[in-house]
């Protein structure tokens, strides 16, 4: 009986395990293909498909260096990634723990226009947008790029409902009793429990940043302040595309690293911060 | 507790700061008069521009923007009247909508001389609705039947281009050539797209407020979808994988877009006959031939066509206009500098007559010694301009979708075309269809 049991189990686990495996493979092919490409001229590309690295890597890089100045673009992408990503997560961090722990006039109100704004898509606005910027004379300035990250209306929605569930209001009454200021409490006390919804809310509000792509073409008019995808696309500007194929996985598979990097890092912190309880039982 | 607050609000002053100091200059743009900003969509102005800086001593600074965000970004800056850009370009296609918006400044000085020395078209393009100069270009893009010789002596017992000409002069005649060519083992085309060029034959998509459905066009339905049912074509759509490797050597039958090594290597196999592209598809073809370099040709097709191609031409909004308008003369009027060109990308067609008359001997290795300058002049001062429409783009893709709903067996022919008509009307409703 007992080593049926066993038996069964293994068979369920093996083809859990082979599932995994195959969709772990289906995640990691075509970011394996882009890695491969990159090492592989334009001609390669479009007549063959190859799972092993090519021998064009060195032209590729020459052909990506000449064109763009990529690690000034990167440079670039990361300054308005990071700056607008501390922007969006503590005022968002703020706006949420306001609009779920205090009780006052219009908050429901507030959170209602929030919802409605969240609707409204981005692009929409973009042609105002680049009105308002010219009017107030901040084209080709990262000011447009970074600070109206502080209204991030879903952000600021899924940290309050994050904040409904993982704070209990009590935990501000002894604070409050031992006489500290609320942002006191803010900081010492609300944002740490936070932290891992912030966390998730940062690293998309840091792809999202990194990536962006339509504002930063619009507003950016000098080559010296690109971001990285206003260079990526560029290399796309040949009659023939297949000439700079290669060229263009090279700077996207360069474009991922910062990602990567940003997601290992905060995604071991979410972890490691969603098993640690805030309340001691 | 104050320290804490203190230290949050410097930290945001910090970085609202280090973001002015990452704009660095003003924003206005207007530092270093002397410098010329372009904006384009096609590398080749970074060429011009170097050789410009060369000859003249003024800097040029070349931003290099992708073909589909190119109007976004014009319509968008150029709406708030930004002179940040001196030079910008544009695609034939989206001309006229930048010259209705008034963002290419007037260049009627040229007129004359654009008239004299540039190929019709090109000057033609360069025009608004009221005939005012607004864009130059230094390239023509004359089409052609890009042609397999060694094919075509085996199959027609010649290669001389006129005599492909005529094999591909009327849609009846490819007609008879696809058959032809289909018994020995070939395919005309890489697929039926490829006779989409042909579209304004005899006379533009609308003329006076309505669509024309004319007899030509007709004629190109029927083909298209008889090239398709009987398979005279290899099924290896422009820009696949299979598309480009058919240049080099034989591919299998129905490719598709499937990467090569998929495709069962013992499947029959067939060769691509022709290819019907502007001349920068002919660079295309011959940098990816391979061993087959040497053995293309190109003949006229149906109709002479034009596709694609830069016009350049002064931002309206720019402040010193003068300097701007030396530059675009200088790249699309002076003479050395198209031939100087011609001989830099290795190929371009220039826009310049003389220059091309003075080319015409030339004997173009790639395309086995065939004058290659002297055909593309000739092509390119057959175009029609007038046969070019702003509902090209627009209303030639819905035309190919009607015909592939054919091909495919999803419609008859009189539904599709009603269901054309339908969607023109429906895209443009100013237009009037045939009922």
């Amino acid at each position: 009986m007992h080593t049926i049991e066993t038996v069964k189990t293994n068979l369920i686990k093996g083809v859990l395990y082979l599932a995994l495996i195959l969709l772990a493979l289906l995640c990691l092919i075509p970011f394996w293909m882009m890695l491969v490409n990159s090492t592989r001229s334009g001609n390669e590309i479009m007549t063959s498909f190859s799972l092993l690295p090519g021998t064009s890597l060195a032209d590729n890089w020459k052909l990506v260096t000449d064109n763009l100045d990529i690690f000034k673009g990167m440079l670039n992408s990361l300054f308005i990634a990071v700056c607008s990503t501390i922007l969006v997560s503590y005022f968002s961090a703020l706006t949420a723990y306001a609009l779920a722990c205090y009780n006052f006039r219009g908050n429901k109100l507030l959170f209602t226009v929030m919802l409605v704004f969240m609707m409204v898509p981005a692009q929409l606005g973009l042609l105002g947008f680049y009105d308002l910027c010219n009017a107030l004379g901040l084209v080709n300035s990262y000011i447009p790029l970074i600070v109206p990250a502080i209204a991030s209306p879903g952000t600021v929605f899924f940290l309050r409902q994050y904040i409904l569930s993982v704070l209990p209001k009590a935990i501000l009454e002894a604070p409050r009793i031992d006489g500290a200021n609320e942002l006191v409490i803010f900081h010492r006390i609300v944002l740490p429990i936070m932290s891992p919804g912030i966390a998730t809310m940062a690293i998309g509000a840091f792809i999202g940043s990194w990536n962006a792509y339509l504002v930063p073409l619009v507003l950016l008019n000098k080559p010296e302040l690109s971001t990285l995808p206003m260079m990526i696309a560029s290399l796309n500007s040949v009659k023939d595309i297949s000439n700079n194929i290669g060229a263009t996985y090279l700077a996207v598979a360069m474009s991922v690293v910062p990602i990567i990097v940003v997601f290992c890092f905060c995604s071991r912190y979410i972890i490691s911060s969603i098993s640690a309880g805030s309340v001691k039982e | 507790m104050k320290r804490i607050i203190s230290l949050v609000a410097a930290g945001i002053l910090c970085l609202s700061l280090a973001a002015c100091g990452g704009s660095g200059s003003p924003a206005g743009g207007q530092e270093g008069d002397d410098k010329l900003v372009v904006w384009t969509l096609a590398e080749d102005l970074k060429d011009f521009a170097a050789y410009y800086t060369e000859k003249t001593g003024v800097e040029v600074e070349v931003t290099v923007i992708a073909p589909a965000d190119y109007p976004t970004k014009i319509n968008t800056t150029l709406g708030s009247r930004n002179s940040d850009v001196d030079v910008i370009v544009g695609e034939p296609q989206m001309l006229a909508d930048f010259y209705d918006a008034g963002f290419f400044a007037d260049l009627s000085e040229f007129d004359a001389a654009a008239k004299d020395k540039l190929v019709n078209y090109v000057y033609e393009a360069g025009k608004d609705e009221d005939g005012v100069l607004r864009a130059l270009s230094y390239q023509v893009t004359a089409g052609s039947v890009i042609h397999r010789r060694d094919l075509a002596k085996e199959v027609f017992g010649t290669d001389d281009p006129a005599a492909i000409g005529e094999k591909f002069g009327t849609f009846d005649a490819i007609r008879q050539t696809a058959a032809e060519l289909d018994a020995a083992g070939y395919s005309i085309f890489g697929d039926t797209g490829a006779l989409r060029w042909f579209a304004n034959a005899d006379s533009p998509w609308v003329k006076d407020g309505a669509l024309q459905m004319t007899d030509a066009r007709l004629d190109y339905f029927d083909t298209a979808v008889d090239l398709y049912q009987n398979e005279y074509v290899a099924f290896a759509p422009e820009w696949s994988p299979a598309w480009y490797a058919s240049m080099a050597g034989p591919l299998p039958v129905n490719a598709g877009w499937a990467a090569l090594e998929e495709l069962d290597a013992n499947a029959p196999t067939t060769q691509i006959f022709s290819y019907a592209m502007p001349s920068w598809g002919a660079l295309i073809v011959r940098d990816n031939a391979a061993d087959n370099k040497g053995n293309f040709g190109v003949a006229k097709g149906v109709c002479s066509f034009f596709g694609g191609g830069t016009f350049i031409g002064v931002n309206e909004f720019s402040a010193n206009q003068e300097e701007v308008k030396k530059f675009v003369e200088f790249c699309t009027l002076n003479e050395e500098t198209a031939q100087w060109w011609l001989e830099e990308s290795d190929g371009d067609v220039v826009s310049m007559k003389s220059v091309l008359d003075a080319n015409k001997d030339y004997e173009n290795p790639s395309f086995g010694n065939q004058k290659t300058y002297e055909f593309f002049a000739g092509e390119a001062s057959a175009v029609d301009y007038s046969l070019v429409t702003r509902y090209d783009t627009a209303i030639g893709d819905a035309f190919g979708r009607a015909i592939e709903s054919v091909q495919k067996g999803e419609k008859d022919k009189e539904t599709a075309l009603n269901d054309f008509y339908m969607e023109v009307q429906s895209v443009y409703p100013e237009l009037t269809v045939p009922q």
